[in-house]
């Protein structure tokens, strides 16, 4: 059946970790914002949510790195950031749900990684924290690698995204499809603190209007000129494509210099 | 040059806690574990900041190392600028 509820979320750790370091109006919209996304989800009545995310180092090194990896455990367990302000969390998984994603994927000529065996960082644990926090909902984080090149581009994230949508569209289950990470940031880079407002505003203008022609030609050395943290928006073009094009309700965006980024939220309907 | 030697190295001490500690306890000795040249070594046993980031290491493998090492944000950023 269709998505039931999508949504895109920043997950800068600054939200949960030294959240009164922002500004209070900065603070207080961007926390409001996120529990109207947690009414909004829960009233959706979704029976799993898919996350399509990003990490920092968690699970994947130079050793063995995923464009995509789909978490198909039965659990997952996070937060791996003892200072972030998030209680030690076991988040159920949804292994059938998963399998019949990577089937699906695969079907269509998309072969991403999997595992069974997730940690979950601040990444994921921001979001489930805000959304998910005492319920049962399981989640599959899908895992985007937006750390180390080559990574996958723009259009690549768009197709992964439809073939998605195109698997859920058809599926029995009530899902919902949560996008995380961006806008534009410099974690620990000499830019670090500095926010691209300008590119943030065309990107979530983009996302509002569903424009799928500019959000997939988006160049990975745009994003990079916007800062590092900055390709983690992949997982919001991704998301664009599995609602098949659904507008967004944009509602907060602030570029917080103490959590050194452009963070927004926003809300995705066949109607806004 | 073996950047992934470097990184490999600052990514056991954020990740693994007992590479943490025995980081912490003989950093000499930890260093040895690894096969690194020579100006890695240097900044590494220095924790020079500019040159690590210099040589490469990723951002996100770089402050948390940092942060392991007792160094605050604004001493990160300036070291990494320049500015020290």
């Amino acid at each position: 059946m269709p998505i039931v509820f999508a949504a895109a979320v920043s997950h800068a750790p600054g939200v949960t970790a030294w959240p009164d370091a922002a500004p209070p109006e900065q603070k207080d919209a961007i926390y409001a914002a996120y529990h109207k996304v947690r009414d909004d989800l829960a009233a959706a009545g979704a029976d799993a949510v898919v996350m399509l995310t990003s990490e920092h180092w968690t699970n994947f090194f130079f050793d063995q790195m995923p464009a995509y990896c789909v978490g198909r455990g039965a659990q997952f367990d996070g937060p791996v950031e003892p200072w972030l302000n998030i209680p030690r969390t076991r988040v159920p998984g949804d292994p059938e749900l998963a399998a019949g994603i990577l089937d699906a994927l695969y079907a269509a000529g998309i072969n991403p990684s999997f595992s069974d065996d997730l940690e979950l960082d601040h990444g994921t644990m921001v979001p489930v924290h805000f959304l998910l926090s005492g319920t049962t909902t399981p989640v599959v984080p899908i895992i985007l690698n937006t750390l180390a090149e080559p990574m996958p581009s723009a259009e690549s994230c768009f197709r992964f995204g439809a073939a998605l949508g195109a698997y859920l569209a058809d599926a029995d289950r009530r899902v919902a499809v949560i996008a995380t990470g961006g806008l534009s940031h410099a974690p620990g880079e000499r830019a670090h603190g500095t926010v691209d407002s300008d590119f943030d505003a065309a990107f979530l203008a983009d996302m509002a209007a569903a424009n799928h022609d500019a959000l997939r030609a988006i160049d990975h050395d745009r994003m990079a000129a916007a800062g590092g943290g900055t390709h983690e928006i992949r997982a919001w073009i991704a998301l664009s494509a599995a609602t098949g094009g659904w507008p967004g309700r944009l509602l907060t965006y602030h570029a917080v210099k103490p959590w050194a980024t452009g963070f927004g939220l926003m809300e995705f309907s066949p109607a806004v | 040059m073996s950047l992934y030697q470097l990184q490999k190295l600052c990514r056991d001490v954020n990740r693994d806690p007992a590479a943490r500690e025995s980081f912490l306890a003989d950093r000499a000795a930890f260093l040895d574990g690894y096969e690194l040249s020579a100006a890695e070594r240097d900044a590494l046993a220095a924790l020079d900041m500019h040159r690590l980031y210099d040589l490469g290491v990723h951002p996100l493998l770089l402050r948390p190392f940092t942060i392991i090492n007792g160094v605050s944000e604004p001493d990160y950023l300036a070291a990494i600028r320049g500015e020290t």
